[in-house]
């Protein structure tokens, strides 16, 4: 019964990443020159950080100041990994290196193996660092030329004052990423259908083909808790401290917020959703 | 070669009154009273002359008016029966404007010929008309059209006024509906007084109060309100002939039971505070309050206590002088109320 459950979970949500894996679109972000000088009425709230409305930059500081992107990586690490949109139906097995990695993991065996589409789910919505290793390692299994297409799929979302060193995002010299950039990416990665849904789920189940159940919550505590929130993607290095994309929508209004750097995310970013729909009703003046 | 040049744009315009009009005419409406006259004319200026164009003009009964094609930029004035037909003056204004003066000599009971003597910039032009009566207006005639044209164009103007005004109308209202102060202030929404008293009674709800204060907290903190350019709350307050402090007051007094945290979290700075203290996590990194309802309170106080922390100058200044955050005005510094003493009860909460 519990294998057949198992089963079940692994099945929806392999069926889900197979009836969502159109070609990913990545969506143009035309750079403002105004998100230069943006102003910060929320000082302190991160060490960078930029809100949009409506794809208008309204709020920021640092916007464009480089900083470690942490776990935010993994979205462009979600993009590289589906330009090959096969992985989705292909056992991803969990390599060595990737049952030893530093947290945040879901407890990966080594010798065990999941979906392509489970791993892709623990990296987005758990940010595992496990399942980010164990993927990467799948599909390239010379890191260096992963990290390479990264680089070069970033250059060609136009992030041009960010470079990534890390697959999962861990601190490493050279690697740095803007928020302006970030909100790029975030943006890129979005449209991206699968990419979209993962993101917003509050949870997700599925076992490993060695029968390992896994029920993983969303790192992103807002799914669900703050009205409009529909998901992105968090990071944390002792390096970036506490990071955070979120995207947010209510009535006909869009709010994208990028903090790189919080001490305070959940309270800061929840304060700044609000206070940005609030101004979404204030005619620009 | 000027002289050519503008024998030809003022023979074109001088024969638009004859010509020009007759182009789609086929849309005649009912048949009017008149006489509808065939007018031949011909132009000559500096020695040159213009082909003669044919059109059709109505004369109506009682009228004035002469057999001669009509542009809807000229009018014919101090018009006078001779012993053998009737003198006349024309004025056209416009980008071809000229004064012009007329005779129209009657040639039998359906003839005439009328000449016209136009003063332009460019010097004089003589248009001569052969004039033929053949029979009852069809509503065809040049004239007719022009009319009918002025009174489409004036009808179409009116229209776009009236919808203009609609529009503008709608925008306020809605305006004034959410609050939005930055366009009921506008030149666009000012003297409108529907507009300004919905939002007079929107601005005293916490909805809408607190949103127009928040405007202009973050215009404070982020700068833009430098030279007290933008402070929404303030000339919200004064657009409405109210007291923004003991309307924060009596919104505050009656907030809790009305379920408003979101404005208790940012204009009841006391309630707030007490409510945090009870209610809100203590550790920054933690995004829990005992009920989803205290949620803005929460988000509220820990940014406060960043904004404080980011803020040398909070850092160093006497408790007593601390500036909330939140707050703005000149006028609320001067008279502390609610707001302000609630700054003491937030002390402490979310620590740096």
């Amino acid at each position: 019964m519990a294998a057949g459950r198992r089963g079940l979970h692994g099945a929806r949500l392999i069926a889900l990443c197979l009836a969502l894996a159109g070609g990913a679109q990545s969506a143009a972000w035309a750079t403002d020159a105004k998100t230069r000088t943006l102003p910060d009425p929320f000082p302190g709230a991160a060490s960078a950080y930029l809100l949009t409305i409506d794809d208008v930059p309204r709020w920021g500081h640092a916007v464009d100041q480089p900083r470690q992107p942490a776990s935010l990586t993994k979205l462009l690490t979600a993009l590289v990994l589906l330009e090959d949109r096969q992985l989705l139906a292909e056992q991803v097995k969990v390599t060595p290196a990737a049952a030893a990695t530093e947290p945040t993991r879901i407890g990966l065996r080594a010798g065990d193996s999941l979906s392509g589409a489970q791993a892709l789910a623990a990296l987005l919505v758990h940010s595992a660092n496990d399942a980010c290793v164990a993927l990467v390692a799948h599909a390239e299994p010379e890191r260096s030329r992963f990290i390479a297409r990264m680089n070069d799929r970033a250059a060609a979302l136009g992030m041009r004052a960010s470079r990534f060193v890390d697959p999962c995002g861990y601190d490493a010299p050279g690697q740095h990423a803007t928020a302006t950039d970030l909100l790029r990416l975030a943006r890129a990665a979005h449209a991206d259908p699968l990419i979209a849904r993962l993101v917003a789920l509050p949870a997700v189940e599925f076992s490993s083909r060695a029968g390992h159940h896994f029920r993983l919550t969303n790192t992103n505590l807002l799914v669900g808790r703050l009205a409009g929130v529909v998901g992105m993607k968090t990071g944390y290095t002792s390096g970036a401290r506490r990071c955070l994309i979120v995207l947010a929508e209510r009535d006909k209004h869009t709010v994208w917020l990028v903090m790189l750097g919080s001490e305070n995310r959940w309270w800061g970013a929840h304060r700044m959703i609000n206070e940005a729909f609030d101004a979404a009703s204030f005619a620009t003046h | 070669m000027r002289s050519r040049s503008g024998f030809r744009g003022k023979s074109a315009g001088g024969l638009a009154i004859l010509a020009a009009l007759s182009v789609g005419l086929a849309d005649a409406a009912d048949a009017p009273p008149g006489e509808r006259w065939k007018t031949t004319s011909s132009m000559e200026m500096m020695g040159m002359k213009m082909p003669g164009q044919t059109t059709f003009v109505c004369l109506e009964p009682g009228s004035n008016d002469v057999p001669v094609g009509h542009d809807k930029n000229c009018t014919t004035h101090d018009v006078r029966r001779t012993a053998n037909g009737m003198t006349f003056r024309m004025s056209c204004t416009g980008k071809e404007a000229y004064e012009a003066e007329g005779e129209v000599t009657s040639l039998g009971p359906n003839r005439s010929r009328t000449t016209l003597l136009m003063r332009t910039a460019d010097g004089e032009m003589t248009m001569i008309s052969e004039n033929e009566k053949m029979g009852a207006c069809t509503g065809s005639e040049a004239n007719l059209v022009a009319k009918r044209m002025i009174a489409k164009a004036e009808t179409d103007s009116r229209k776009i006024q009236a919808e203009q005004e609609r529009m503008r109308a709608q925008q306020c209202a809605d305006a004034a509906r959410t609050g939005d102060f930055y366009t009921v202030n506008s030149g666009l929404c000012r003297n409108d007084k529907a507009a300004v008293k919905t939002f007079c009674a929107n601005f005293q709800t916490h909805t809408v109060f607190r949103k127009i204060a928040e405007e202009q907290a973050r215009n404070v903190r982020s700068g833009a309100s430098a030279g007290g350019q933008v402070q929404p709350l303030t000339s919200s307050a004064s657009l409405c002939g109210v007291d923004a402090d003991k309307t924060r007051d009596r919104l505050c007094g009656t907030a809790e039971a009305q379920g408003q945290y979101a404005f208790i979290a940012t204009q009841c700075l006391t309630l707030a505070g007490a409510i945090g203290k009870r209610e809100c996590s203590g550790r920054a990194g933690t995004y829990h309050a005992s009920d989803p309802r205290y949620l803005p309170i929460c988000a509220a106080l820990a940014g406060k206590a960043v904004e404080d922390a980011a803020s040398p100058d909070d850092q160093t200044s006497a408790p007593g002088n601390a500036t909330p955050a939140a707050e703005v005005p000149t006028q609320e510094k001067k008279k502390p109320g609610l707001f302000n003493k609630g700054k003491k009860a937030l002390d402490g909460l979310f620590g740096n």
